[in-house]
């Protein structure tokens, strides 16, 4: 039997927790991390692009806002041409297009050439998330500064009809099988020859082309995929959620899910979904109870950790307990 | 609009983003570190140049104070944060912007999240070119253009300066011949902080004074870093010339949004056309 | 000789990253002696003269100038103690004039005249930057900005690598001739016999990270063929 890595152990352990959890909690907290699952699949994208291929996003929000949008402008019958079509299904191929376009044009642009240094790329995405939040409170088709609302839940039906999906208990467990996946096929390909390639590269990008790596086709790749994978946990959210807003497209969502990344672990893609979910649950304890003073503590240990815990809490936690294992 | 108060305006928000951009290049030059807080310091010159004003200070003395205070805050935050990162450029993003999360933060502790606005000091308007411009506005350029020259005359005319520039071409040789690194750094840090401070200063009865008043300066900043090119100290002003000016007008003819667009649009252009920005360093004998 | 001691390196172990360069080498200079450093390539020369000016942190030993403790210090403190350095390839500002090279040196001077009178051909190019310099000027130019501070030792690392042989002997003569009227001590890494025996009085031999032998000047003037039995193999 081969041995597992810590990493994956640690996955396992919080899925079988997160598995078992329904049947304790009470419905609105199982409602809450459902919602939480959608923001931990957009750290898991952050995590994948930063943490594994080097790609530092500053502007992540608004991958997972154009998912959100693409699916309520979908399932709304809002595109012009297209209003009969309803179906949840093909809003979920459309977030996912849209937003993993977008990505794929940003990386047109940066990775050309030598491309841009690392830092700089991180510049344009925060430029573009600040852009985009300030087309989204501006263009009135989307509803402007409101937003789009009443978008509805999943539907299971093929267009739209059928039935919805907004139980917390099914909801929680369609999340989580979303995410799992989605953990587990990016793993699988971050540890592939391509994988393995983004790695190389991200560590010293003058050697991986000098071995004949195409590295800007390689990072617009990966960066597609990352945007894609967002736009997904957008979409997701959007249909628990049932409104999209300009907060979800722009600076703030952006800001929030790098702290949970560098906070979780920006080197593995559980300890930032792990990451998320406690900060989240830690947000809504303190958020109400601590007012304008949690995000300051937050900021402030956001801080410490970059400076001390480079790795991240989780990470950290993860890279202890592999060493003591030897794996 | 009248077409010279266009102008005039325009070359207001250049000069000021001149002010800005020179700043963080200043930063990234000597340190290798993006300064992500650097729109908070602007703020915060603004804020200095509030609370000054609501305790009575006349409006002047608040502007004198401000680049010192935020000098100040500067070098708090070197020392306590900023130079734990300087071997990893990422992390000094990421240092940055948790500062300036918590800076956002402690501005709305104290002054609450909503906006406030500075009264200007009344200087009346004189006309130009046949429409009336308010003088402050005129004094807010001169302020700018009068940093920005003394900036290049600390950087190329003094001692300090000649140091700051070895440490830019060679950190260790420079090092070797005595010049303390770290006091550098710090000074540098500081004076960087005190540009920004002295621009939000300079700005705040020109703008909304909020906690959210950094941003809008800072990715502007940035692009003109971006598209000027890092290799030498004029790229920045360049960036900001072509940026400022492509902002203003375009906003004057459509509308700020799309303003923002097409300054965006147009620097991702150029990024993709010279990655090293329009002014590209030279070539250095090796 | 001259009496005491200036610069007394004892069991100094210093390297990159993981491996080890030097092992537990011992050295001293007397205030004003000059010495030359030779061994072969990748014996670790630079390696000492790095460690010496605070760029590389020992492993271990003890660096002492004038009795007190240098090593750990910062480069800058070690250069305001009175050492000064010039690098293997020379680290000219390339894009600074010659002039604030020179400035640079000794930022409290009022002048880069000092530079000037001991290489005087510098003068003529104060405004060019140093980068568009021949290789010997470079050279010279590395060396007058070192000696700007007037230090107490000077760290020269194979100062003649790509200098005419003209130039390596002007170059000789005049640091010579500062070293004998201030008391400058030299520790000189170099390649070049005619070099090294022009300037110094004791020879040390390195070996694999240590000090492996020592010749005196005289001696080898008198039987260079001595040489050969330390550097072959
Ligand atoms: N920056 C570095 N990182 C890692 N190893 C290094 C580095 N610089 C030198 N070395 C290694 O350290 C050893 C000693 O190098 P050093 O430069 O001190 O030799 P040297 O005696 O000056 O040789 P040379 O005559 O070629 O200048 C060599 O094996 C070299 O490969
Ligand atoms: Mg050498």
């Amino acid at each position: 039997m081969r041995s597992w890595r810590t990493v994956d152990l640690v996955g396992l352990l919080a899925l079988a927790v997160l598995l078992a959890l329904p049947a304790v909690a009470p419905s609105w907290l199982v409602g809450d991390l459902a919602m939480y699952l959608s923001y931990a699949l957009l750290a898991v994208a952050l995590a994948f692009a930063w943490g594994h291929c080097g790609l530092l996003s500053l502007g992540h929000g608004v991958f997972f806002g154009i998912g959100a949008y693409a699916m309520g402008t979908l399932t709304l019958g809002m595109l012009p041409g297209l209003e009969a079509v309803r179906s949840t299904w093909l809003g979920l191929v459309f977030a996912v297009i849209a937003s993993g376009a977008t990505a794929w044009t940003i990386g047109w642009f940066t990775f050309a050439g030598r491309g841009l240094h690392g830092a700089f790329f991180g510049i344009v995405t925060l430029a573009l998330a600040v852009v985009f939040e300030r087309l989204a409170i501006n263009w009135d088709w989307l509803g402007g500064l409101n937003g789009l609302m009443n978008v509805p839940p999943i539907t299971l039906g093929p267009n739209g009809d059928g039935a919805e999906l907004w139980e917390p208990v099914p909801l929680f467990y369609v999340m989580l099988g979303v995410l799992a996946a989605t953990v587990a096929g990016l793993t699988a390909y971050q540890r592939s020859d391509r994988g393995l390639a983004l790695a190389a590269l991200r560590e010293n990008e003058l050697r991986a082309r000098a071995l004949g790596y195409d590295t800007g086709a390689l990072k617009r790749r990966a960066f597609a995929l990352s945007g894609a994978v967002a736009g997904l946990a957008g979409a997701l959210f959007v249909v628990q959620f049932g409104f999209a807003s300009p907060a979800l497209i722009g600076f703030s969502l952006s800001a929030e899910a790098l702290i949970w990344v560098a906070l979780g672990g920006r080197g593995e893609l559980v300890s930032a979904a792990v990451g998320v979910i406690a900060l989240r649950l830690l947000d809504s304890q303190f958020s109400s109870s601590l007012e304008a003073w949690w995000p300051l503590v937050v900021g402030l240990i956001f801080m410490a950790v970059v400076v001390l815990l480079p790795r991240g809490i989780v990470g950290e936690a993860v890279y202890r307990i592999a060493r003591q294992r030897g794996r | 609009m009248h077409l010279a108060t266009l102008l005039l305006d325009g070359a207001n928000a250049v000069l000021i983003l001149m002010l800005v951009a020179l700043g963080l290049a200043i930063v990234f030059g000597l340190m290798n570190v993006i300064n992500l807080a650097h729109g908070e310091f602007l703020m915060l010159g603004a804020y200095v140049v509030l609370a000054a004003g609501q305790a009575g200070l006349p409006f002047w003395v608040g502007l004198a104070l401000a680049p010192p205070a935020v000098a100040l805050v500067g070098l708090v935050a070197e020392e306590v944060l900023v130079r734990h990162t300087y071997t990893r450029l990422l992390d000094t993003i990421l240092a940055t912007w948790g500062l300036s999360l918590v800076l956002r933060q402690a501005a709305v502790l104290l002054y609450g999240p909503g906006s406030h606005s500075v009264v200007p000091p009344d200087l009346g308007a004189v006309t130009i070119a046949g429409s009336p411009y308010p003088v402050y506005r005129l004094v807010v350029m001169a302020i700018s253009l009068t940093a920005i020259a003394a900036t290049f005359a600390l950087f190329f005319r003094t001692r300090f300066g000649l140091a700051a520039r070895a440490v830019i071409a060679n950190r260790a040789m420079a090092s070797c011949l005595g010049i303390d690194t770290r006091r550098l750094d710090r000074w540098t840090f500081a004076v960087g902080a005190g540009l920004a401070g002295l621009a939000g200063a300079a700005m705040a009865p020109l703008i909304a004074v909020d906690p959210q008043a950094g941003l809008g300066w800072l990715v502007p900043a940035f692009l003109a870093i971006l598209v000027g090119g890092l290799g030498s100290i004029a790229g920045p002003l360049v960036g900001a010339a072509g940026i400022g000016g492509l902002d203003s007008l375009t906003a004057a003819v459509a509308s700020p949004v799309w303003a923002q667009l097409a300054v965006f649009v147009a620097a991702i252009l150029v990024i993709r056309l010279r990655p090293t920005g329009l002014i590209a360093r030279r070539r250095r004998e090796s | 000789m001259a009496d005491g001691t200036l610069l007394e390196i004892a069991g100094l172990t210093a390297g990159y990253g993981g491996g080890m360069v030097l092992h537990g080498l011992d050295l001293t200079v007397g205030p004003g002696e000059p010495v030359a450093l030779m061994g072969r390539n990748g014996v670790g020369k630079t390696t000492l003269l790095k460690t010496v000016m605070g760029l590389l942190r020992p492993r271990g030993g003890t660096i002492r100038l004038d009795g007190a403790r240098i090593d750990g210090l910062p480069p800058f403190r070690i250069a305001r103690a009175g050492i000064a350095y010039v690098p293997q390839g020379r680290e000219v500002f390339a894009d600074l004039t010659v002039e604030e090279n020179l400035i640079l040196g000794d930022l409290a001077a009022a002048d880069a005249g000092r530079g000037y009178e001991l290489f005087p051909a510098l003068a003529e190019r104060r405004r060019e930057p140093a980068g568009r310099l021949s290789g010997g000027q470079q050279q010279q130019l590395a060396i007058a900005r070192a000696l700007m501070a007037r230090p107490r030792l000077l760290l020269l690392d194979e100062p003649s690598e790509g200098v005419q042989p003209s130039v390596v002997i002007e170059m000789a003569d005049a640091l010579a001739a500062v070293a004998a009227a201030e008391g400058m001590a030299v520790v000189l890494v170099e390649q070049n016999v005619d070099l090294a025996l022009r300037l110094a009085g004791r020879v040390v031999f390195m070996d694999r990270g240590r000090v492996v032998a020592e010749e005196g000047g005289d001696a080898l003037r008198a039987d260079p063929s001595r040489l050969d039995a330390h550097l072959v193999l």
